[in-house]
């Protein structure tokens, strides 16, 4: 099935869980805050998530700014 | 008496305030707050890119900072409010610099949607420090919605030009009670000095410092300048007067009569 990762199309398995997705992508959880479908999920909770087909989710980290 | 800047409840002494864009190493970063002794820095939230190798910012600040995530790429309140609530999941605190900006040429603030998102990140627990236009009655706006700072600008981001906004910003020294930290535009430490000389509680730097040829030096240049400038601020101003007055004494001058 395709969900929506930061915007692009990303094919991921039935009953993948949030948790799996971001293993895959080899993202440091301590590192991520991650919203699904506009909920801010917690890292607790990723592998309670099992994602949907057309679910978006938004991985996002800190970065430099100013 | 320590000079100590109390700011949602951390009691800082040093008036520097550093941001981590544009640095062309992140090891760098770590070597410029530790050779400056900044304590709050800056970060931007950002999606993660899965093909980049880079580390984490985060790996590159020092454990005792505070951290003050900032919402750029938010465009309205609506947008900041959801990256500030995102920010603070990272555990980093709850200290957020509100930028709201929908100008692409001038990065200059939208003062409007920032009063807005104040309000609501300060009713949520927020420490809130927003990026702002030197307009004093969004000033006390800003103030009436909660925010713990008001940061105006000196003049365009990453543009160097230095304090072009010093008279507004002086009449926001003189009316608003929370601390003016002085945010964007600096490019010389004396610029960070001709700041904090004239009232402003701390001054944020990052452009000045991450592009130059040497960012440590740099940073440290910026840092003794903002020292300087505070002790300025705190002692006695001279007045200043048109005509000459004599430094040395006025009589018995070794002349021929």
């Amino acid at each position: 099935m395709i969900i929506r990762m930061n915007g692009e199309e990303l094919e991921v398995e039935q009953g993948a869980t949030l948790l799996q997705i971001i293993k895959k992508k080899r993202f440091l959880t301590d590192r991520i805050v991650v919203e699904h479908n506009n909920e801010i999920i917690s890292a607790e909770r990723f592998a309670d998530i099992v994602v949907a087909d057309s679910d978006k989710i938004e991985i996002l980290s800190f970065v430099g700014g100013g | 008496m320590e000079d100590i800047l109390e700011i949602g409840g951390k009691r800082l002494t040093s008036r520097f305030f550093v941001g981590t864009g544009k640095f062309a190493f992140k090891p760098l970063i770590r070597q410029v707050l530790e050779a400056s002794g900044a304590q709050v820095v800056t970060v931007a939230l950002r999606r993660v890119d899965p093909e980049s190798e880079d580390e984490n910012v985060l790996d590159h600040i020092p454990g005792g900072c505070v951290l003050m995530p900032n919402t750029s790429g938010a465009r309205n309140a609506q947008e900041a409010v959801r990256i500030a609530r995102l920010a603070r999941v990272l555990g980093c605190g709850n200290w957020i610099k509100i930028e709201v900006i929908s100008d692409n040429k001038y990065l200059l603030p939208d003062n409007d949607e920032t009063i807005k998102a104040t309000e609501i990140l300060a009713k949520e627990g927020f420490v809130v420090l927003p990026y702002m236009s030197p307009d004093l009655m969004s000033a006390r706006r800003l103030v009436d919605a909660g925010a713990a700072a008001v940061m105006p600008l000196g003049s365009p981001i990453g543009s160097n030009r230095g304090i072009k906004t010093k008279e507004l910003v002086a009449i926001l020294i003189d009316e608003i009670e929370i601390p003016v930290i002085l945010d964007a535009g600096i490019g010389k430490p004396s610029e960070a000095a001709e700041a904090m000389e004239m009232g402003c509680s701390a001054v944020l730097v990052n452009t000045a410092i991450a592009i130059s040829s040497d960012p440590v030096k740099t940073s440290m240049a910026f840092s003794l300048a903002v020292q300087a400038g505070r002790l300025a601020y705190l002692n006695d101003h001279p007045v200043r007067a048109n005509l000459a007055e004599a430094s040395s004494p006025l009589t018995g001058f070794l002349r021929d009569e």
